[in-house]
């Protein structure tokens, strides 16, 4: 069969007027019905008509589509085949979307609407797997989007399947797909999905594919390569996206462990669970700026960027994971009441206020100013004296309970004071009720030491710790201790006629450690070296067991 | 007064007559039926015509109850489930889904070391398989590593690999691997099989070409 012609009419019914694009196993056009409404449609290579098995997958996914919800998935409408033509096509509405693809070609997508692409995607996989329907071949051609993120569809469900079925050697969508996806003998499962939505989600952040085999190359895919590539586990997406010449930040790092992990039990359960973990680690807040440990920008290019505030980090997050800023708490988030919400979104903008409020030593000067206004609108306004009482007031109210802290803000709110005050107070209230013992009575305290950077990590050796090198640098013990920044470390002790001990470190800032190094003595050999006995294991004549 | 009632009456049939002789509004175009569903579709779609999987491009994948003819031998084959498969002309064949492994058989002129070494190139080149050492082959060729019981055939295997050419190491398609060379006697003409499994691939690959390999016998 060739391709038909622009202007066919298939079945009498569906005009072609314009092609839209090229498929691994056909070609979308653009048709109409005789009253003029756009349809999409996919005219089918030969070959799969010619596989009964294919072209049986193909027309029982398409009847399953219609089960899905519309809102995320392109439903089939007809699969036939043209009785003249004897040409195969599969019809569905058209849409004014653009593809994944089209979409991060115009600049990557934020932590926020690579969330929301998740989450809709979860819910159209989820429908389809509580179905026994599987895409297998999901890829930024066949997810649909407009340009906020608002709208996700999924299409070409059942194509991968019959597509299987027809083209020997591959069974997913390339650089999209796990190994169990790649592999056609491989049944089709519910996580061969979940990879492909981790695989897209890092589309979606860095405009690539995570494998490196994947990317397009003027000698074209190289199969071989690319599946020796998917045996590998990915230990850090960041160094991946590195060298795929993107950003990533390391906070990533796990959760692209677990969502591209070759052994699908090794994966998240679920493409839910999977945007569920994206979700989490995106924040409370799309586009809020968070940092990790150190500073470093975790989310990539993600709104505005509080200044490095020493204080304003939670040191008490472990390395690698994302620290929360305490100028915005978890009571902030979207647990907190919507007027409080408001307050605080409406609140800090600038890099000075952010630090304002977000620094705890300030915190207690935000309500006695408050307070003094308000008593300046009710004609109680006094002299400095009065405000340094009205201070000390606010030094105690800072460290009052919560029922206070609510009645100072509802007096705040009562007054007549302007609303941007009031919001302000709003806020103040609730981080005097926050849990994080930094909140409360800051002012008292003395200013908060430089940060540390490093922790004392301290070794129990047993013969003795010999010489030690750390990270390939020969270091010297103190007491049997030494001072290690934050982040991993690899120290290896080796002694003269003891097997080398290695000990593989994460430190966290401020954590000191304590390891226990046993250095195993080595047995001194009489004779010449016996050889290693020869292996008579053959691949396919006795295989070694 | 008394001309009233049925002036009235003509002036009503008059006025009924016209209004009825009055051209009727068009009618709204009637759009033409929508789309039927799936489900609603009268015509169910033709069947297509099975694959004779005489080429691997047809994409036939065998099942447990694949059976494939070795030529005019007598002999047949189970391609490993789930490989694809194709019974060419020379012989049959079949490949891994990933290509990391692969099966081809072809008949031979006799079960001596001669005609196995004779039906060797054949087969190579089929799989693409390169860095033989043939003249270390050919030697070894008198003995066989081992052998087996196939259902319907006496089979004798030889292991290729870089323990066994030193230092070069076989390789399918330009990688690396282990070949196996396969010769099978029977009651009729006796064949030669060459199957390949690439460096680093599970053991259970070589294991479903051996399991392969017993299959050989009369049609199920």
């Amino acid at each position: 069969m060739t391709q038909p012609a622009l202007g066919t009419i298939l079945s009498g019914r569906w005009q072609l007027v314009a092609e839209v694009q090229a498929l691994p196993m056909g070609h979308r056009y653009e048709a109409r019905d005789a009253t003029g409404q756009a349809y999409t449609v996919t005219v089918f290579l030969a070959a799969l008509t010619q596989n009964p098995a294919a072209w049986q997958a193909l027309k029982q996914d398409a009847q399953a589509t219609q089960a899905l919800p519309e809102a995320h998935v392109l439903r089939t409408l007809e699969v036939e085949v043209d009785p003249q033509l004897g040409v195969a096509y599969a019809v569905s509405a058209k849409v004014e979307l653009m593809s994944l693809r089209q979409r991060v070609g115009a600049g990557p997508l934020d932590a926020g609407q690579t969330s929301r692409l998740l989450t809709a995607l979860a819910e159209a996989l989820s429908a389809a797997h509580a179905r026994q329907l599987v895409h297998r071949s999901l890829g930024p051609d066949n997810v649909f989007v407009n340009g906020d993120l608002g709208v996700v569809r999924v299409g070409d469900f059942g194509v991968a399947a019959a597509r299987a079925l027809v083209e020997p050697g591959w069974g997913g969508e390339p650089g999209f797909c796990g190994p169990d996806a790649a592999n056609i003998a491989q049944p089709a499962q519910p996580s061969m999905d979940v990879y492909a939505a981790g695989a897209l989600a890092f589309y979606a952040l860095t405009g690539r594919s995570p494998l490196l085999s994947a990317q397009p190359s003027p000698q074209g895919l190289d199969i071989n390569a690319l599946w020796a590539e998917l045996q590998v586990p990915i230990a850090s997406a960041a160094q991946q996206a590195q060298r795929l010449g993107a950003h990533l930040a390391p906070a990533w790092d796990a959760f692209f462990a677990r969502a591209l992990a070759p052994m699908p039990a090794d994966r998240y359960a679920s493409v839910s669970e999977l945007a569920g973990a994206f979700a989490a680690l995106a924040g409370p807040r799309p586009g809020t700026p968070q940092r990790a440990l150190g500073g470093t920008m975790i989310m990539g290019d993600i709104g505005p960027i509080a200044p490095p505030s020493a204080t304003s980090l939670d040191y008490g997050t472990p390395a690698g994971a994302m620290a929360q800023p305490t100028s915005a708490p978890p009571m902030m988030g979207f647990d907190a009441p919507a007027a409080v919400q408001a307050a605080s979104t409406a609140g800090p903008q600038t890099s000075e206020e952010l630090a304002l409020a977000g620094v705890p030593t300030k915190r207690g000067l935000m309500l006695p100013l408050l307070v003094v206004g308000a008593l300046l609108l009710c004609g109680l306004g006094g002299g400095g004296g009065w405000l340094l009482y009205q201070r000390g007031q606010a030094s105690r109210l800072a460290e009052a309970s919560a029922a206070s802290a609510s009645a100072a803000a509802q007096a705040a709110s009562a007054s007549a004071a302007a609303s941007a005050a009031a919001a302000q107070a709003a806020a103040s209230a609730v981080e005097a009720v926050a849990p994080p013992p930094a909140s409360a009575a800051v002012a008292e305290q003395p200013p908060p030491a430089a940060p540390a950077t490093d922790a004392l990590i301290s070794f129990e050796c047993k013969p003795d710790c010999g010489s030690v090198q750390c990270d390939g640098k020969a270091v010297e013990l103190k007491d049997s201790a030494l001072r290690l920044t934050a982040g991993g470390h690899r120290c290896v002790f080796s002694k003269p006629g003891h097997a080398p001990a290695t000990v593989k470190l994460t430190v966290e800032a401020g954590e000191a450690q304590k390891h226990e190094v046993t250095l195993v003595e080595q047995k001194k050999t009489t004779g010449p070296l016996t050889p290693k006995p020869k292996s008579n294991c053959g691949t396919f004549i006795n295989p070694c067991k | 007064m008394t001309y009233f009632k049925p002036l009235l009456f003509v002036g009503l049939i008059v006025g009924l007559t016209l209004g009825g002789c009055r051209r009727r509004p068009a009618e709204a175009p009637v759009a033409a039926a929508p789309t039927a569903p799936i489900a609603s579709s009268p015509k169910p779609p033709e069947p297509p015509p099975p694959p004779k999987c005489e080429s691997l491009s047809e994409g036939c994948t065998a099942d447990a109850q694949t059976q494939q003819p070795i030529a005019e031998t007598g002999l047949w084959v189970q391609p490993p489930t789930g490989w694809h498969y194709a019974t060419e002309a020379a012989g049959p064949v079949s490949f891994h889904a990933t290509e990391s492994a692969a099966l081809a058989w072809v008949a031979a002129r006799g079960t001596q070391p001669d005609d196995v070494f004779a039906a060797l190139p054949a087969l190579m080149t089929r799989l693409e398989v390169a860095q033989v050492k043939t003249d270390v082959l050919r030697r070894r060729l008198g003995k066989p590593d081992s052998r087996v019981e196939a259902r319907g055939a006496k089979v004798r295997l030889w292991e290729v690999s870089k323990a066994t050419q030193k230092p070069a190491q076989p390789t399918m398609k330009g990688r690396p691997g282990t070949l196996l060379v396969i010769a099978a006697e029977h009651d009729g003409p006796p064949v030669v099989g060459l199957a390949f499994v690439l460096e680093g691939s599970t053991p259970e690959l070589a294991a479903e070409v051996m399991k392969a390999v017993q299959t050989l016998g009369g049609k199920l």
